[in-house]
């Protein structure tokens, strides 16, 4: 009687398993994980998919083509931006902070206009992320739009904005490592993941800093959001 | 006799009303987080990749991810409980009873501490894991393990969060890391539970002595709150805690447990 019951154990025990990895392989096959696809820096990327404003691209529209990488730090960009006041900072949240610089162009194939939806760029390394700073970009960019149109055949320069505070690092990691992390830049998630493998940044000092751009709006800085 | 103690520690009624407890909030969880995720009409716009969107799976979803959802809270909050109610104020009884005195007669003091030990470590890590197991493979039935993104920015695992690089580049690694350290800190809890016996004449106060700690410790540590047992037990933990500085201090908390009960057992054996 024991041994029957230990045997009826035993065949529920592994029906039971089969019906639990039966609906496993159905759930995963019906969300196929994102296929990657990494570029490296002055190569052409491209992706496809739509952006959080509703514009679709289809891969290859737009290439996009990064080319310098640069890091600033809370001094850096108190002397490229005087009237720059950190709120974050400001607040106590943080101490210190790391302004990421990258230039990017954005060629258009198409014989359409197309846009580019800039904010929904991230940057990233490892756990950490961040997403497009809209203030600062106004401070090194001439035209302030995130939505970046781009006439066909033709190409638009623009350097993306993105922060990092020593409060969003763990400090196993170490927040004075971070700068001699990898970085990329996602530029999309899903169904296909796309983005550029940037490499450490280049540390950038204020005097090296092309600031013509970045006196332009420097009135607007104050009172900045995050 | 750590087959018996085992055996007196899993098939008691306590060990299955705790673990019946730690069920019923896995199995709550999964109802009012990871159905709506599976079943929400919205999914299908998600599928298709709707405004870059990434879709909610399994490694944002569990028990284990959803630091917001109430069921999680409570479940965090009730482990150091439930971890002690099974087994862990047996020592106390047997003491208070006198029964450790027929024990001693039979085998050596030694032998029955580890054995106690053994049992309470083993029944507090099965209480504390064997709801996260069932809520894993619950949410799994229904949710796809999608490979975490951290620029989808629904992955509850912060870069200030204990391993958060591991949890992105290798999270399988990162959720037996958890699994395991969730076992042995449920076990050390439950372990705790010797020190109260000696400290007061109340079976009650002795399990929940545990409990009040871990909150107190929660609640009352401020920027080291992240080494509080409530917050290292989820492995989305909402306080910054370090590698090295959690494992010394519980390493030295499990130490310092087990010099306290041999140095009390010594004089018991003297007497």
């Amino acid at each position: 009687m024991k041994r029957v019951k230990l045997g009826i154990s035993a065949v529920l025990i592994v029906v039971a398993a089969c019906v639990c990895a039966a609906r496993i392989i159905y759930v995963n096959s019906t969300f196929p994980a994102p296929e990657n696809h990494v570029f490296s820096v002055n190569e052409p990327a491209t992706y496809g998919g739509e952006s959080s404003a509703g514009i679709v691209l289809t891969a290859g529209d737009i290439q996009i083509t990064t080319s310098n990488f640069r890091a600033l730090d809370h001094e850096g960009i108190k002397a490229a931006i005087p009237s720059y006041i950190d709120p974050i900072i400001q607040l106590g949240n943080a101490t210190d902070l790391r302004v990421f610089l990258v230039d990017a162009t954005f060629k258009n194939t198409t014989q359409e206009h197309k846009d580019v939806t800039l904010r929904d760029y991230h940057l990233t390394s490892q756990a950490w992320l961040n997403g497009f700073h809209p203030l600062l970009f106004e401070n090194f960019n001439e035209d302030p739009s995130t939505i970046l149109p781009v006439d066909p055949g033709s190409t638009e320069t623009r350097t993306l904005v993105f922060m990092a505070y020593n409060s969003q690092i763990n400090p196993d990691r170490g927040w004075n490592n971070l700068a001699q992390s990898d970085f990329s830049l996602v530029l999309a998630l899903y169904p296909d993941r796309a983005s550029i493998s940037l490499g450490h940044p280049t540390p950038l000092d204020a005097a090296s800093l092309d600031t013509s751009q970045a006196a332009a709006s420097t009135n607007d800085a104050e009172g900045s959001m995050v | 006799m750590i087959v018996a103690e085992i055996k007196r520690a899993l098939s008691s009624t306590s060990f299955l009303i705790a673990l019946g407890v730690g069920l019923l909030f896995a199995l709550a969880h999964i109802l009012t987080v990871a159905v709506p995720y599976a079943f929400d009409p919205d999914w299908s716009l998600v599928q298709a990749g709707s405004k870059g969107v990434y879709p909610n799976s399994l490694l944002n979803s569990w028990i284990g991810a959803t630091p917001y959802a109430l069921s999680t809270s409570l479940f965090f909050f009730a482990l150091p409980l439930l971890v002690c109610l099974p087994h862990a104020g047996t020592l106390y009884t047997d003491l208070k009873s006198g029964f450790i005195s027929s024990v001693i007669t039979r085998c050596s003091i030694k032998d029955y501490l580890v054995a106690k030990a053994v049992a309470v470590f083993l029944s507090g890590g099965i209480i504390g894991i064997a709801p996260l197991l069932f809520n894993f493979l619950g949410t799994a039935m229904l949710l796809p393990a999608l490979t975490p993104e951290p620029a989808a920015g629904i992955f509850n695992v912060p870069p200030t969060a204990l391993l958060a690089d591991l949890f992105y580049a290798q999270p399988w690694a990162y959720l037996l890391f958890f699994l395991v350290f969730d076992f042995i800190l449920c076990g050390i809890i439950a372990c705790s539970c010797f020190v109260f016996s000696f400290l007061v004449s109340n079976k009650f106060v002795v399990v929940v002595a545990p409990f009040l700690v871990c909150v107190i410790t929660y609640f009352a540590l401020g920027d080291a709150s992240g080494y509080s047992p409530i917050n290292l037990l989820n492995p989305s933990q909402s306080h910054i805690a370090q590698l090295i500085p959690t494992l010394a201090s519980y390493v030295i908390i499990a130490c310092a447990i087990t010099l306290f009960v041999v140095w009390k057992y010594r004089r018991f054996e003297v007497v």
